[in-house]
């Protein structure tokens, strides 16, 4: 999958990729509305490939703003997760968290900041643990990060990353609301090239 | 007047006066601009890496530093620029987030300023002013009517150059 040419996955790829990313969205949903205890959901995986110039377009717009949690994955899976919220979700969540009333939070404060990034921490960890057992290999989430800038700002670097070896993007994307407090965001999982390989081969879809 | 001209990410574009190029949302990659204040004639390059030697995929001059210069200027040149009336600009290479990336692309925002700067000395072109590093994202709106240069910017809002 190096190279210029689109990478092709066949219909039977797609669906098995969307089938495990569904299981991680379902562990993630459920790690998100424990830390709550308010009920998350996620929508059934997006799978785009796109060239990597268009990928701003797939995470709402490059200037759109957003609070980003950017987890970058080690291990025998190399790839970049990010979880993005929209500013007022961000500034809800937060009062959620901190177990004030929605619409306290005016700016992120380092309380704020460090709490964002545990939620990161705890949805990513429980997508890939769910992740990691379906495909049996190792994967290691770095710290997280934390910023709140225009998301085609915060991902260019992923971007300069793929570029090195590829021309396309390949972009798993799960939106999740809780609706009470009206918190939405978006989850990306930009799996590296080689990594996407592994994937399939683990769950014997390699050739399909 | 018309829309701005966009420039994407690894794209480039050149035009004349009145019209004005923009490029949204930098964060580690850089906007190399040019203008030619006697014919009124400019570009906006938005690179995402130093040099051909960091990639596979090397057809695209708008992806590279070494690359975009060159190919800026001769598009310039079609349009009646001169190199000796042209300068330069240059925005952005952040670190959106401390010890992400490792070797061969560390600090890649660093990098790819410092490619900017000695593909412009290569071509004799002065840089006049610059806004990069930090860690923020920026876009930019080039006016070349004059060669003036509007960066913005979440955390510092509006920068003119």
């Amino acid at each position: 999958m190096v190279g210029k040419e689109v990478p092709k996955l066949s219909p039977k790829q797609l669906d098995a990729l969307k089938e495990i990313s569904s299981i991680g969205a379902g562990n993630a949903a459920t790690a998100f509305s424990q830390m709550l205890n308010r009920k998350v959901m996620m929508t059934v995986p997006s799978i785009h490939i796109v060239p990597i110039k268009d990928v701003p377009q797939y995470m709402g717009g490059p200037e759109t703003l957003v609070a980003g949690v950017y987890t970058r994955l080690l291990g025998d899976v190399f790839g970049s997760v990010l979880l993005t919220f929209p500013r007022e979700s961000a500034f809800s969540l937060t009062d959620i968290l901190m177990g004030k009333k929605i619409g306290t939070t005016k700016i992120l404060t380092g309380m704020g900041r460090s709490l964002l990034k545990e939620t990161g921490m705890i949805v990513t960890g429980s997508f890939l643990t769910a992740l990691s057992k379906m495909v049996n290999t190792t994967i290691i989430p770095r710290v997280p990060n934390l910023t709140l800038d225009m998301v085609g700002a915060i991902i260019d670097f992923i971007l300069i990353d793929l570029s090195q070896e590829v021309e396309f993007a390949i972009v798993i994307e799960i939106r999740f609301e809780e609706k009470q407090s009206h918190v939405s965001g978006h989850f990306f999982l930009l799996p590296n090239p080689d990594s996407l390989k592994i994937i399939l081969k683990a769950i014997g879809v390699d050739n399909d | 007047m018309d829309d701005p001209i966009k420039v994407g990410i690894a794209d480039l574009k050149v035009s004349t006066a009145p019209n004005k190029i923009v490029t949204n949302a930098l964060g580690s990659c850089v906007a190399i601009v040019l203008y030619d204040a006697v014919h009124r004639v400019g570009g906006l390059a938005h690179i995402m890496l130093p040099s051909t030697a960091f990639s596979k995929i090397r057809s695209n001059p708008a992806k590279f530093a070494d690359t975009a210069v060159p190919e800026m200027l001769n598009m310039m040149k079609q349009l009646g620029a001169t190199k000796t009336t042209t300068s330069a600009k240059i925005i952005g290479g952040a670190q959106m987030f401390a010890n992400v990336l490792v070797e061969p692309l560390g600090n890649i925002g660093q990098r790819n300023v410092l490619a900017a700067k000695e593909a412009l000395a290569k071509e004799n072109i002065n840089i006049v002013a610059e806004d990069t590093g930090g860690d923020c994202g920026k876009s930019v709106e080039v006016d070349l009517e004059n060669g003036d240069v509007t960066v913005r910017s979440i955390k510092y809002g509006i920068n003119k150059l």
